[in-house]
Formats: structure tokens, sequence, C-alpha cells
């Protein structure tokens, strides 16, 4: 059996996540759903937008299809081993099938079906699905429909994941999981109690850090020294990371350097959060929180939720950002963030400006920061950030709230 | 929906492409249409009117040709007119087609064609086929049907001719059928097997992005990339009348399986998936005075009123609109009260319901802004209104409505859609009602292919002499019209009523000799038709359920059930429809009913 991961219609409406990434590449719970599909011993394939295929073959090669009977997994699928197990249980029976979450495609299973990648994008592959023989599923999957659901599910399936993932690492202490050459300060405090703790390949803890589990920190990090890093936080490769910091995912070449809250919180990659910056993730009523998404309020049935800082942008020290907002991406941000903040734009609106962060400047700051991570930017580094900048032209547009002091 | 036949042969063609006309004739007739080559020249003759009527003019036609196309048109882009009428010519007068289908990027194509010089004659979304032909033809009439083929988004079934070649005749399709019938020293191209049936029973079914070349003695079949495929001679096993339905043996039910197609048209060129909203070209509405509505009237009769009362919930639920629903017979003497912010919509399958015509007249004397939906283009609402959206259901000949009812629910839903996206509806669930609508087709299929469980359920129940229908929310509408069809083909007293309203009187009817029709699909109110249901059985009430699939929450409560794939509540009432003609048609049927011609009721209702 091969599987095909496909991005939907609605994939790319996860803004600002997934206007820069598959669905399929979000960190979550120690892992993404690629990589958990690898893991499990598949060739995966995958349907993707358009723009992002060329930047992502590398991270994710993407296998021809020569088997004729195929698991379809829509890409906003949570990566939970328990979930992904439950529908290869389904498809072990032999029997095609078809699962919805509302009126989504979750997964479809055809044992014997002639099937082309390549005549299929994330607009079409659904209907395709629909049009074949299937019985649907009673069972209801869960799917990543708004960003806020990232760090819902990230706490839902982070503890069982890490006991799968926990059997690639090597155990040194009760609790505590590490890959190679982790250096470790013997000063740095492992709180195991309630779930374990998993350090990738390369990374280092500074002295006096306080590690709770389950906690999941990836390959080439820095822990700074004194840094607070609750349960449930997931850290992808390169990131430093100081402070306080708790339910939350920092994806790949980020930086939290300095003291502050981050709480319940989705970080994008390239990030830069100065010192004495927060995030509040509860309100005063202790009421559940309501997001803004594309313009209607909308309720995230939950107390705690953050915030989400999309790829490229940049906090200034000791912004305070409200409970529940969005910001875009390469958007640089500084003061009190009481509304969502458009992608490309300067937002300063406690001083009076909302100005665009016109393209050229944020391609070279990503020039500057790649030297600095020694990363070579290339022609399809910057062609992304172009495309980005193309898709939210929108946004900036209908930001035309008036401005005050 | 038009019809295509075309002949190249030892014989004289004017009677055979006549014949095969009269026989596609149920697939459109608002004007017809012959080419042929004669010697070097192109001979066209076309009309407004019936097939029938071509048989006088038929001295005007040449009497030795060997080679020719005919057609008869459904109008879709333009109206019935002599110049809309097919075949189209290029400006040289070299080729002539017949078009079936709806090309969807015809406008942006028909820019690109003037700019280069091109003269159109005509309205229609074909011309622009028949002008990129010439554009591409060098000689080499297969390379330039698959240039062709490559610049076209949307369906087409073609028959071509060129007078370059007096003897071949090509065809291409995508979308649409196109069928070659192979005879003794002579080929036929059809959009129906019934065209050629009198001539042969041999016959290839093209697939789509397939052109054909036909000689009187050969055909070859080419893909896009220009390579020859081979295909399967089938042996058409029907006679000529049964052929005529289509191999269905009433045109109702024919009509009902010709849903899948019959949405998917409504719908055809008309998402705007980049920015997740509807284009609908007719309404000639702008921006500012779709947002300066502040609310609409909906007008219809029978089934078009149940269509409209569909659309007050889309409307108010998706558009947040304020939305009314009147017969039109009772609006139009009611001496209505009308804003300059209301918008009027009047339904009509035919576009000749004397009572809606009546009602848009005394709208328009209100100078109020009046759009109409209609089936047939250039109808008199149609004409009346001058704005609109067309359904391209194709001719409906059953008298009970069936496609055009499920097509007017997909051309509200379009409208809500596009007005409540104005509103601020939110990208995303533009984007999900889109590709929900896009679904339509494929799960309509898959409704009907279940068809035989109605017939079952039918086949024991047929003798009740009432029935109830019930529904909430957007379910209401199609309670009512379930009964409606059940009463026009069946004459079985049958009510349509609110769920809720059970207790407020119908339910003193029930007992064991009243079954009663739910249509309990999944939505919010779900748990409140549970309990109305449980009152239903509790006094020996038996219920025939309409369910969602894989939702098993009506098992115990239901005698029989039937289900309907999930789709978002709003175009529920689309798939859970279906079932209920199906059911109307085989009690009908089981009753010795004239389905297609029930007593005392015309198509048409052109009178008060």
């Amino acid at each position: 059996m091969q599987i095909i991961i496909f991005e939907d219609h609605l994939a790319g409406e996860l803004r600002p996540i997934a206007l820069s990434r598959p669905n399929f590449g979000i960190s979550l719970c120690g892992t993404n759903l690629y990589n958990l599909l690898r893991k499990k011993g598949f060739k995966v394939s995958y349907i993707l937008r358009d723009y992002l295929k060329d930047f992502f073959i590398e991270d994710f090669p993407n296998f021809s299809v020569n088997d004729k009977n195929l698991l379809f997994i829509n890409a906003s699928l949570p990566p939970a081993y328990s979930i992904v197990q439950q529908i290869l249980d389904f498809a072990a029976k032999g029997k095609p099938f078809l699962a919805q979450n509302d009126s989504r495609v979750v997964c479809a299973f055809c044992p014997d079906l002639n099937f082309n990648l390549n005549e299929f994008n994330e607009r079409s592959l659904t209907n395709f699905l629909r049009d074949q023989d299937y019985k649907f599923l009673e069972k209801k999957f869960p799917l990543v429909n708004y960003p806020f659901d990232i760090v819902r599910y990230n706490q839902q399936y982070f503890q069982e994941n890490l006991l799968e993932i926990k059997k690639d690492f090597k155990k040194i202490a009760p609790g505590v999981f590490v890959g190679k050459n982790v250096d470790i300060d013997p000063t740095v405090c492992m709180d195991v109690e309630d779930g374990f703790i998993i350090i990738d390949d390369n990374t280092k803890i500074y002295p006096f850090a306080y590690l709770k589990g389950p906690l999941y920190i990836g390959k080439h990090c820095k822990i700074i020294e004194r840094a607070s890093i609750k349960e449930m936080c997931h850290i992808a490769n390169h990131c430093k990371v100081g402070g306080e910091l708790e339910c939350s995912i920092m994806e790949v070449y980020s930086n939290k350097q300095h003291h502050g809250f981050l709480g319940h919180s989705w970080v994008g990659s390239w990030v830069n959060i100065g010192a004495g910056t927060s995030n509040s993730d509860l309100k005063n009523t202790y009421g559940e929180i309501t997001i803004e998404y594309q313009g209607k309020k909308t309720p995230t049935g939950m107390q705690f939720f953050g915030c989400i800082i999309g790829d490229y942008s940049k906090v200034a020290i000791n912004t305070s950002i409200f409970t529940g907002k969005i910001i875009g991406i390469a958007s640089y941000i500084y003061g009190f963030v009481t509304t969502n903040v458009p992608s490309f734009c300067n937002y300063a609106r406690s001083f009076g400006q909302i100005t665009e962060h016109h393209l050229p400047a944020v391609i070279r700051a990503q020039q500057k920061m790649f030297i600095r991570r020694n990363v070579k930017q290339k022609r399809i580094h910057i062609k992304l950030l172009e495309d980005v900048y193309h898709i939210t032209q929108g946004e900036r547009i209908m930001s035309t709230e008036s401005l005050s002091l | 929906m038009c019809g295509i036949v075309a002949y190249t042969g030892s014989k004289n063609c004017t009677e055979i492409l006549l014949e095969g006309l009269k026989r596609l004739e149920y697939r459109g007739y608002d004007s017809w249409g012959f080419a042929f080559v004669k010697g070097k020249d192109l001979i066209s003759v076309k009309k407004v009117g019936k097939v029938s009527e071509a048989k006088n003019l038929i001295d005007n036609f040449p009497q030795n040709s060997f080679m020719g196309i005919a057609h008869t048109r459904w109008a879709t882009h333009g109206a019935p007119t002599n110049m809309n009428a097919h075949p189209h010519l290029d400006c040289k007068l070299k080729i002539a087609i017949v078009h079936n289908g709806i090309i969807e990027n015809y406008s942006e194509l028909k820019k690109k064609l003037q700019e280069k010089g091109h003269n159109f004659k005509s309205e229609t979304d074909t011309e622009v086929i028949v002008h990129l032909l010439e554009e591409y033809y060098q000689g080499d009439m297969v390379k330039a049907i698959e240039l062709t083929m490559l610049q076209l988004v949307g369906a087409f079934g073609l028959a071509i001719i060129c007078s370059d070649e007096p003897r071949a005749l090509y065809g291409a399709r995508r979308g649409s059928p196109l069928i070659v019938g192979i005879g003794d020293n002579e080929m036929f191209l059809s959009s129906d097997v019934n065209a050629l049936v009198n001539h042969t029973r041999k016959a290839i079914y093209l697939s789509d992005n397939e052109i054909v070349k036909l000689t009187p003695s050969s055909f070859r079949i080419f893909n896009l990339r220009e390579e020859e495929t081979e295909k399967k001679i089938h042996i058409v096993p029907f006679g000529a009348a049964f052929l005529e339905k289509g191999g269905f043996s009433h045109f109702m039910l024919k009509e009902i399986f010709e849903q899948p197609e019959s949405l998917r048209n409504v719908f055809r060129g008309r998402l705007d998936q980049e920015r997740a909203t509807v284009k609908l070209g007719g309404l000639e509405l702008t921006d500012s005075e779709l947002l300066a509505i502040r609310s609409i009237k909906l007008l219809g009769c029978g089934t078009s009123w149940h269509a409209a009362l569909v659309g007050k919930y889309l409307f108010e639920q998706l558009a947040r609109i304020p939305t009314d629903v009147d017969y039109s017979s009772e609006f139009r003497y009611r001496d209505p009260i009308l804003f300059k912010d209301t918008l009027i919509i009047a339904l009509s399958q035919s576009g000749e319901t004397a009572d809606t015509l009546a009602a848009v007249e005394e709208a328009k004397k209100k100078e109020a802004k009046v759009l109409g939906i209609c089936n047939v283009v250039g109808s008199s609402i149609a004409r009346e209104c001058g704005r609109g959206v067309y359904l391209h259901a194709g001719p409906e000949i059953g008298v009970a409505s069936t496609k055009a009812f499920t097509s007017q629910l997909v051309a509200l839903t379009l409208l809500a859609i596009l007005l409540a996206r104005a509103r601020g509806m939110p990208r995303r669930e533009g984007l999900i009602a889109l590709n929900a609508i896009e679904a339509l087709p494929s799960l309509a299929k898959r409704v009907l292919k279940k068809s035989d469980e109605i017939k079952e359920i039918a086949s024991l129940i047929w003798k009740y002499q009432n029935f109830l229908y019930i529904g909430r929310n957007y379910q209401l509408p199609i309670a009512l019209e379930g009964a409606l069809k059940l009463k026009e083909i069946s004459y079985i007293h049958a009510e349509g009523v609110p769920a809720a309203e059970l207790k407020h009187g119908p339910i003193a009817l029930i007992d064991e000799n009243m079954p009663t029709v739910v249509l309990a699909t999944e939505s919010h109110v779900l748990d409140k038709v549970k309990s109305n249901v449980a009152e239903i059985r509790t006094r020996k009430g038996r219920i025939i359920s309409i369910v969602t699939e894989a939702n098993r929450e009506m098992d115990e409560l239901s005698d029989f059930k039937f289900s309907v794939p999930p789709v978002p509540h709003y175009l529920t009432p689309v798939l859970s429809t279906i079932p209920l003609q199906l059911l109307a048609y085989h009690i009908a049927v089981l009753r010795g009913c004239n389905v297609d011609k029930p007593r005392n009721l015309a198509k048409s209702v052109t009178v008060e």
C-alpha cells in the first residue's frame, strides 16, 4: 500500500501558518504528518499547492505512485500516532472507504485505483475521491481547520506521540531521552513527573534551565541559561530559546533568547522575539477565547490560547500580544498588539502606525539572517517570499481601519 | 443540451440528417440548422423553430450532397435567433461546425480572436470554436482541432466539416457525448445513438479528449498527443423508440437520472476559486448595487415556489438578507409594497408561467429590480426581467419538474454565495461552498446508483391512499416538494408540513394507514425531528426516512430508510429531493399512472 497525502481546497486558508509550508509539514506533537508516515515505513507521495512544490522537494521527497492499493490522507490531519493507526487499521480490512469531517475529506482508501499524481491538484482531488466507490466511515477524525487547532491538537496528542518517538532516542535518566552529541549542563533541572523529555541531536541546554515534560526539543537548538521550558512545547531544529515557554510550538530557526512569556502559541520559522515580550493566553474573565478569523468572530472552544506569529516576523522588545491574536508573515510588531496583524506590515498601532513592510526590505533582512545561520539565500527562498507577498495582498488592502494614537 | 447528427457516405444526406434531427429534437427545439459540402463550397441552412418545419424548406437544400452536419439547439448562450442557430462558419466560409455543450472561457477567447480580426456573427459561445479552427488550420484538420481543444475550457461534442475535404467528417468531444456510427460505406456522428439506429447498430463511444476523422470507408481516432487509439465497436441492442428516452421507460425517470449532468451545467464556469466566490454573467448588477440590496422577495408557482422557499433559507442564513417568498398569483393582485432596495427574484422553469410573468410586470411597474431564474433561454420571463441566471438544465419534457428544480436550488445557492461573500462571508466558507457544489454531480450519481432501494420501498407502500411529508429548516420545502411530486403523478393525497407543526393539528391524522416521509438528514435540528418522529411512532404511524449516510440515529425510528451523502446543510435539499422524486415515480408507475402526462396538468402553465 502506498500513501498519498493531499492538500485540499482549504489548505491555503490556514493563514499564516500554511502560506509558506505544506500542511503536512507543520510541526506539532514532536513530529509532522509527513515524517510520521515515513517513520511508519510508507513511501509517501503528496499533492501540494504549486508554488510550494520546488521549495519543499528536498525536505519532503515526493515518491512516484506505482501501486494501485492507495490510502489518501488529508494533509491537515493532526500528526498523531493513534489517529494514523486507526486509519491504517481500516485500510487493512481491504475495503474501500471515505471519511469526512464536516464537508472535508479526511481520508479515503482505494484498493484498486490507477492514479496519476500529476493529473490532480488541491482543488480537484477530493471530488475525484468522492466519485469512486466507497462506504462512508461513521468514525469522525479530526482535522486542523483553524490556526488555534494546532495548539489544541498539540496538547491533545503530545503525550502519546512521545511514547512512540522516544524509541529512536537513548535513555540517559528516568524519563529523559536524547540523541547524539547532546550537551546538558549539570545544573539543568528536568521534571518528568507528567511526561517524557526528548532532546534531539547536537542540542545544548545551558545552566540553570528548567525543563518540564512532556517536551520535545529538536536538533541544533540552544536553550538559554535560566530558561523555563514547560510542558507540551515542541521546539523545532535550530531554535534558540530563553525565558518562559508553555504549550507552544516554535518552527525552525526562530529565536526567543530573552526573558518574557510565550504560552499556548505557535511561532513560525525565522522569527525573532525581543526581550521582555509576552503574550496573553487567558482572558481575565477565564472565558472561552474568540479570535477574529477572515473578518468573522470565531470561537476557539479553548480557555487557553495565545497567539500565532507567521514566518519572518519580528517582535520588538517589550511587545505585549493580547489573547488570540494572529500575526502574519514578515510583519514587524511593536508595543501593544490588540488586533490581528496582516502579513508584510509594520505594526505599531499604539504609536499610530500601520504601514506596509515592503518586499525588498524583507528579502534583504532574510539575506542577513541567513548569513548569521550559515544558510545560503537561494532564488527559491526569495520566490517563496514573493509568492506569499502577492497572495496576502488582499489582507493589506482590507486593513483599512483608521489609525489612532 | 443540443442534438448533433452528421454523415459522410455514398447517399444523399439531406433526408438522413433530417430524420436524425427529428430523433434528437427532445434534446432541444429552439432552432435547427444544416451544413453541407457541395463541390468546393459549404452550404448552410438554419432557422429558428422546430425541426419539423425544416421539411417545408427541403427544396432549398442541395440535392446531391454526400456529407453534411446538422444540429437542433437548446439555447444556452445567446437567444434563439437565426444568427445564433448552428452551424457556425469561419470568416472564410471554409469550415462549419455544430456543437453540443458549453464553452466556459468563450468571452476571453472571443476577445482575443476579435483582436486578431475575426468577424463574429452570433452571440453564442460556439462561434469561438470555428474561429479558433480557422486560426490553427493549415491543411491538417486533426492538428487544428487538437490545438483548438487545448484552448477550450468547458464541455463540447463537435462535428466539423471543411470544404477542402469534401468526404472527411471530423468529430471531437470533452464532457458531452459523441458517438460514431459505422455503416456500409457510410459513417455517422451523433450526440445520441437513437439518431443512428435506423442505419446501423455498430457504434463507437468516443471518450473525453478524443478526435475522430471519418471518411465513408474508414475511421481514425486520435488523442490530444496525436496518437491513434484503438476503440471497441459496440453493437447497439435497443429499438429506436426506446432510445428516444435514453433507455428509460419515461421522460421523468430519464430526467431524474440526468441530474448529475444538469447539476454540473448550472455551475459550470460560474465558480471563481481564486476569489472564493461566484461569477454570474447575466446578473447585470454592479458590486455596489449588490451591496445595496436590503431585502429579497422570491416569486414562483408550484415547484418553483418550493425552490423559492429554499432560497429564503439560503439568503437569510448565508447572506443575512431578510427574504420573503410569495406565490406569484398572490403577489400580483395584492398591490405589494416594494422598496427601492428590494431585489425581486422570479423563478420559472419554462420562463412562460403566466402568473409569474404578470408578477414580474407588476414589480417592474413599481420600479423594483427584477431578476429571473429560468431554464429556457430567451423565454418571456427572462426577457421581461432583462437580467438573471439560466439553469442550462436542458429540455424538461416530463410534466413533473425534477432536474429543473434541483438546478434552481443550485442557482439560488450560487446567488446566495455571491451576496454572502460581498457581505463578509469568510473566504474559507466560500471555498467550502464551492467545493461542495462541485461535488454535487458525483454525489447525485451516488444517490441514483441506489435507486432500486427506493423502488423496493415503493413496492411496499404504494397502496396507501394518504401520505404525510415532514421536515424542518432547509428540509421543510423539500417535504412540500416531495408531497407535491406524489400528488402530481400518482394522484395520492399527500401533505407536506413543518415537522414541529404536527402537534398543532396534522398529528390527528396519524394512524397505521398514514405513512410519513421524514427528512431527517444531519443538521442542528435533527434531534428535534427525531422527537417529532417519536410522536408519530407512538401513534402507530409508519416512517420512511431520508437520512445522512453513516448516521445511524434514525435506525430505530424508521420502518424504511434511504441515505444520501453528507454535504453542508444548505445543500442537503439538492440530494434529498432525488429519493423523493424516485419514490413518487415508482409509486405512480405501480399504480398505473401516466407519469409523463399526468391528468389535468400541463408542463408550462401559460394561463392564470
